[in-house]
């Protein structure tokens, strides 16, 4: 299980208030690692500004190739007792196509 | 009209502020004003015909015909040409085409004439357009130069009467303002706090006309003033006082109405310091008056119909 917040990055109606809500989740007995999603203009967005969350893991995306690589960082960082199997089959078969490239 | 007291603000409200570095914004919704065209659809640059002197015409647009009213301190840039902005709003009738022969060039060094080619448009910096307002009605093409020296040098950049050096040297900082902060759906104006102080008042005839000059303050407008007093503190995550999931949401709803409340009393002090200024008619289309406002604390320009406002574009007249 995992948290994932989708969004431009940029917060405006009370800045610093996802990092404030994370931060404040464990004293509500609520365990769960969160991160943050990223959509993007292009692959040179400058993001300087775009991280409302900075102690907590964050990936952009853009392209819909990038939901590939997005998934497998989304099963990286959750504890679902399945991910393991998840993320080791979508690594081996992204080993497959590299190898039946050559 | 002669006077702010008269206008009735009936029906006009305000909306969810929004806050990025300083800079807090407040929707404005209201009735909307038939019959005025946006500036994309009603306000073409046609030439610039001559250092200082801008042809705008209103063309319409796909069969939409109507009254368009210039923004004011509109202006534009393009590579290769001299760029200009207005120091005032203006009627312009359907089909009419009118020359400003009180533009200011806003570049110092680059030759040539603006053409049709590029309807980009900015509005002067906060900190220029009281010096631009009280410019109007005066021929010179060169003389906002002194103003903006001051404006970069106060942003820490050449001192010169060069406009772009904000607009194109900050510009991928600048624009990020429109999309911090957001244009609301059926917002029609804004209140622009920074800081403690009200800095600006802005109310377009309708949702659609606003939408075209949103990019253009947020931007340019407003921009400089809120990236130059930006601090480089980073906020610390500071958990929120709560040990269950309802006392988290009424701490964040309880942060938004501190909030709510800060922007109030800004707003509550700037309507005594705004008070009573000068106000005086410089065009009239049918029912419509434009006119100047001048006061101790303030600036700028409004149109009405009898006692109901149509257009506002208000600000500061002095940054400190």
């Amino acid at each position: 299980m995992a948290g994932c917040v989708v969004t431009d990055g940029y917060e405006n109606a009370c800045e610093g208030d996802l990092a404030r809500v994370v931060a404040t989740l464990p004293r509500l007995g609520i365990d769960v690692p969160v991160v943050v999603c990223v959509a993007t203009f292009g692959h040179s967005d400058d993001l300087a500004l775009r991280r409302p969350a900075p102690a907590v893991p964050q990936r952009a995306f853009w392209h819909e190739a990038d939901l590939g690589p997005l998934v497998l960082w989304l099963l990286l960082n959750t504890r679902a007792a399945a991910a393991g199997a998840w993320l080791r089959a979508g690594l081996t078969e992204r080993l497959a196509l590299v190898e039946g490239g050559r | 009209m002669t006077s702010l007291a008269t206008i009735d603000l009936a029906g006009f409200r305000l909306g969810t502020p929004q806050r990025v570095d300083n800079l807090t914004v407040v929707p404005v919704f209201g009735p909307g004003y038939p019959g005025v065209l946006s500036p994309r659809d009603g306000v073409k640059l046609v030439r610039v015909d001559g250092y200082g002197t801008v042809v705008l015409r209103n063309p319409g647009s796909d069969g939409r015909v109507g009254l368009a009213i210039v923004p004011l301190h509109v202006g534009y840039v393009q590579d290769g040409a001299q760029n200009h902005a207005l120091c005032r709003s203006a009627f312009l009738a359907p089909g009419q085409e009118v020359r400003f022969e009180d533009a200011c060039c806003v570049q110092e060094t680059t030759g040539g004439y603006l053409t049709e080619r590029d309807q980009w448009f900015f509005t002067l910096p906060l900190e220029l357009r009281a010096a631009a307002l009280e410019l109007r009605r005066q021929g010179s093409y060169s003389k906002l130069w002194p103003a903006i020296e001051r404006f970069n040098r106060g942003h820490g950049l050449r001192a010169r009467g060069h406009l772009e050096l904000m607009l194109a040297g900050r510009r991928a900082f600048l624009t990020q303002y429109r999309s911090r902060l957001e244009l609301v759906a059926g917002q029609l104006g804004a209140l622009f706090v920074l800081g403690g102080r009200l800095v600006g008042v802005e109310v377009a005839p309708n949702p659609a006309y606003f939408a075209d000059v949103w990019p253009a303050l947020v931007c340019f407008a407003y921009g400089p003033a809120a990236m130059h007093s930006r601090g480089d503190a980073a906020v610390a995550a500071t958990p929120y006082e709560a040990s269950t999931v309802e006392e988290l949401v009424a701490a964040r709803e309880a942060q938004l109405r501190a909030e709510l409340a800060r922007v109030r009393a800004v707003v509550d002090a700037a309507a005594r310091d705004w008070a009573d200024p000068d106000v005086t008619e410089e065009e009239r289309y049918l029912d419509l008056r434009l006119s100047t406002v001048v006061g101790s604390g303030v600036a700028g320009q409004i149109v009405s119909d009898g006692a109901r406002p149509v257009y506002a574009s208000l600000f500061v007249r002095e940054m400190n």
